[in-house]
């Protein structure tokens, strides 16, 4: 009976994979299809037959399944029928492909337990097609990158990670940082320290966004704007080489010896971290630059206020190693795609060689090719109020399968009314202009978009009203809302000096069990208190405190200042030893001298001095004369 | 096709029994519907060597019910999400005995009826769901055919799960 059944299924199967291959039953003549049909017929009546006869003998253990079932309903569990039918087992009956089907709806945890029911169960688990397509189902799509090397791991690792952010506890942690505005900030969530920026105060803040611990002793800040100074003071003045305000400031990672300016004036200038500026690069009108993108190996682009866009085509990395070789002022840009809105934000793809466009007060965003400098691309369909915020991401993605390596480009952009659009920028068709339509679109807040941070499984949105959002970034789902309860004196005190959002998330940053924003002038942090998480954040507190903590930064401040005590001790003594030998050198000038010697040098000293009386009345004798004449 | 709506075919399940059927809701089955595409009109029946008349029945009442369903599209990111949840028509049709459930999901399999074919497999799912591995072993009677050596080796291997 197990035989022929076998071939029954088997036999489905065949003729499910043909339909599947689309050799559709639409070549074969119906009759020869039921023929093929017929031949298994008997192998399938063979065993019909032998169900019935079971299904009889089993009449009356189902009535008391059904008791057992009313029973599981009472629990509270959905009522699910039971297999205790003479010991048959069904489930074990049908093609392996519908058990991977059925799989493929389980979770990582289910996957898990199922994985150890059977032989059967475990063979078709251990592979990893099987987490791969319930991964797929769970999430809808691939992610952008791959966190772990198996799909069994990355499902795990993901479900795990979002499980615990929907569902955890969270506490969160705020203090004011004593600065203006928050501008920007980073954050370094292994060490436990962040820095933060403010524009007006024009001071650097560094302190512990765990602990909210402002450590004082460590703020970067010019001498003219703040007073707390602080005792390390390391930056360095560059010269100014704009006439007017600096509008835009660039920095690439893959670059860290430049950094670009842009200015009122037009002009775009480059920097080296130690020499000072290098390079001048006009645009060729007056017109104000609002946005720098640039890739270091190959070009500077520069968008203006007027709408254009200018391009040069300069190496800036081998300045980095070569500072010595100095740049002239680039007069003309090499290339330029004339517009008439006003460029907002500028972002290159390098894999593409194009440059994303965003514009000032539009929803336009293009792309525009750097060889062809014409637009290829809009991304459409997404916004319908202004763009606010444009975020651009590269991830590289390897397949360890061929071991190569792609990157996936992702664009985050929000608008002023509070919708914030995700866009996958890696491929598109090649059409006269082609239209990208956004990815995934996330709508749950109500005003401007003022921040955004992705990482790979989640995604951040905080917005001008302090709501701060975390989706699941595949299936776009609401997975967790903060809100940020701020004191009303705060608000009132905020607007007097003429801050008309002053709870505008400004920045965020996260890892997978923190969450840090800066929103005005206060830096909160939201951390997950599961047991777990407490665990490793023991874990993690005890290995720092081995390495680098409170106590070991307190000995060094310790060591520091006897250091500079000892210095300052040893130079009073040297100072007093100086004095003390001048002036003695003034009675005794010299300690070796002989008597004749002496003598010698008394000579010495009056013959001076009389020919300083004669030089003397030479000089009044000179000037009488003059004067009689 | 306004006139081919009123037609009907002739099915003919394993055991011999005909089903006479509207063309619209045979067409739930893709096979069924591309054999109709390719033969035109017969009043030949269309013998189902795979499916008996208990659960032709029932997925024949699974198909008159979802008739004026759209069509699912084929590999549409929305419908592929997992969702478990079932709606209440589809569970209720559903709290049959395990061989019918696996009855019908080959069936649908057969047949090809992508919808009926994912809410049976969400069932059984959901059948797995929160229990251990003896727990799933009582409710699907599977004989646990591991050495005890083997099952202590496997337990290791999934201890993530476990302090959850």
């Amino acid at each position: 009976h197990r035989v022929g059944h076998a071939n029954v299924t088997s036999a489905t199967c065949y003729l499910r994979t043909n339909d599947k291959l689309s050799i559709k039953f639409k070549n074969f003549e119906i009759q020869s299809a039921t023929a093929f049909m017929d031949e298994r017929r008997s192998l399938r009546a063979n065993r019909s037959s032998h169900k019935n006869s079971l299904w009889a003998s089993s009449e009356g253990e189902r009535t008391q399944n059904r008791w057992s079932r009313d029973l599981s309903t009472k629990d509270g569990r959905r009522s699910e029928s039971s297999a205790i039918l003479n010991g048959v087992c069904y489930a074990n009956n049908v093609p392996s492909e519908i058990l991977n089907h059925i799989f493929s709806y389980c979770d990582p945890f289910s996957l898990g337990m199922a994985g150890q029911v059977c032989k059967r169960w475990k063979t078709l688990i251990n592979d990893d097609t099987c987490w791969k397509n319930a991964f797929l189902r769970y999430f809808g799509s691939l992610p952008f990158r791959l966190i772990r090397h198996k799909w069994k791991d990355e499902y795990i690792l993901r479900d795990e990670l979002l499980r615990r952010w929907r569902s955890e506890q969270c506490s969160s942690i705020s203090f004011d940082s004593r600065l203006e505005t928050i501008y920007d900030f980073y954050v370094d969530f292994e060490r436990s320290w962040m820095l933060a920026g403010s524009v007006g105060r024009a001071a650097i803040l560094r302190c512990n966004p765990i602990t909210g611990r402002i450590i004082k002793d460590k703020i970067y800040a010019t001498r003219a704007n703040f007073t707390v100074t602080g005792a390390n003071f390391n930056y360095k003045d560059f010269l100014p080489q704009h006439e007017g305000a600096v509008t835009v400031l660039e920095w690439s990672r893959n670059c860290e010896g430049v950094v670009l300016s842009g200015g009122e004036d037009g002009y775009v200038c480059a920097y080296h971290a130690n020499f000072g500026c290098f390079g001048k690069l006009y645009s060729g009108s007056p017109s104000q630059i609002k946005a720098i993108a640039w890739n270091p190996k190959s070009c500077v682009i520069a968008g203006t206020a007027e709408g254009s866009i200018h391009f040069w085509h300069i190496d800036l990395t081998h300045i980095e190693n070569n500072p010595l070789q100095w740049y002239n002022v680039f007069d003309a840009p090499h290339d330029c795609i004339k517009g008439t809105l006003p460029i907002k934000s500028l972002h290159y793809d390098m894999p593409s060689n194009s440059v994303i466009v965003g514009y000032e007060d539009s929803n336009l965003l293009k792309i525009y090719d750097l060889h062809e400098l014409d637009c290829v691309a809009m991304l459409e369909d997404g916004h319908v109020a202004n763009i606010s915020y444009v975020e651009y991401y590269e991830k590289n993605v390897t397949n360890s399968k061929y071991s190569t390596e792609t990157s996936v480009r992702i664009l985050l952009t929000g608008d002023t009314s509070g919708k914030l659009c995700l866009w996958n920028i890696t491929e598109w068709d090649n059409g006269q202009v082609s239209s990208i339509k956004p990815l995934r679109v996330f709508v749950d807040h109500t005003t401007e978009i003022t921040a955004a941070f992705m990482d790979d499984y989640k995604l951040i949105i905080g917005s001008a009203d302090g709501k701060v959002t975390v989706w699941d970034q595949l299936t776009g789902e609401l997975i967790r809302q903060f809100s940020t309860i701020t004191r009303r004196s705060h608000y009132r005190s905020a607007q007097a000096r003429g801050i008309s959002t002053p709870f505008a998330i400004k920045c965020i940053c996260c890892d997978d069990e923190r969450i840090t924003v800066a929103m005005g002038r206060t830096i909160r942090t939201w951390y997950l208190t599961s047991k777990e998480g407490a665990k490793k954040e023991k874990q993690r507190r005890k290995k720092l405190a081995s390495v680098s903590s409170t106590s070991k930064a307190l000995a060094r401040l310790e060591f520091q200042n006897d250091v500079r005590e000892s210095t300052q001790l040893l130079a009073r003594e040297q100072r007093d030893r100086e004095e003390r030998r001048r002036h003695l050198e003034r009675y005794i000038p010299s300690i070796d001298f002989t008597d004749e010697e002496m003598m010698q040098y008394a000579i010495l000293l009056s013959t001076t001095a009389e020919d300083e009386e004669e030089q003397i009345s030479e000089a009044i004798t000179r000037s009488l004369s003059l004067e009689n004449s | 096709m306004s006139a081919s709506e009123a037609k009907k075919i002739t099915l003919k399940s394993c055991d011999d029994i005909e089903f006479k059927v509207d063309i619209r809701v045979a067409s739930r089955s893709i096979l069924l519907k591309n054999m109709i595409e390719d033969v035109g009109e017969t009043d030949q029946s269309i013998p189902l060597p795979n499916v008996n008349e208990r659960v032709l029945k029932k997925v024949l009442e699974w198909c008159e019910h979802h008739k004026d369903d759209p069509q699912p599209a084929i590999e549409d990111s929305d419908t592929r999400r997992r969702n478990t949840e079932i709606d209440d028509w589809n569970k209720k049709f559903l709290e049959v005995e395990q061989d019918m459930l696996f009855e019908i999901i080959l069936a649908a399999n057969y047949l090809d009826i992508k919808q009926l074919l994912d809410i049976g497999c969400k069932t059984v799912a959901n059948m797995i769901k929160g229990k251990t591995p003896e727990q799933i072993r009582e409710t699907f009677n599977i004989q646990n055919d591991f050495t005890p050596e083997e099952e202590e080796q496997i337990r290791k291997e999934n201890e993530w799960a476990e302090d959850r």
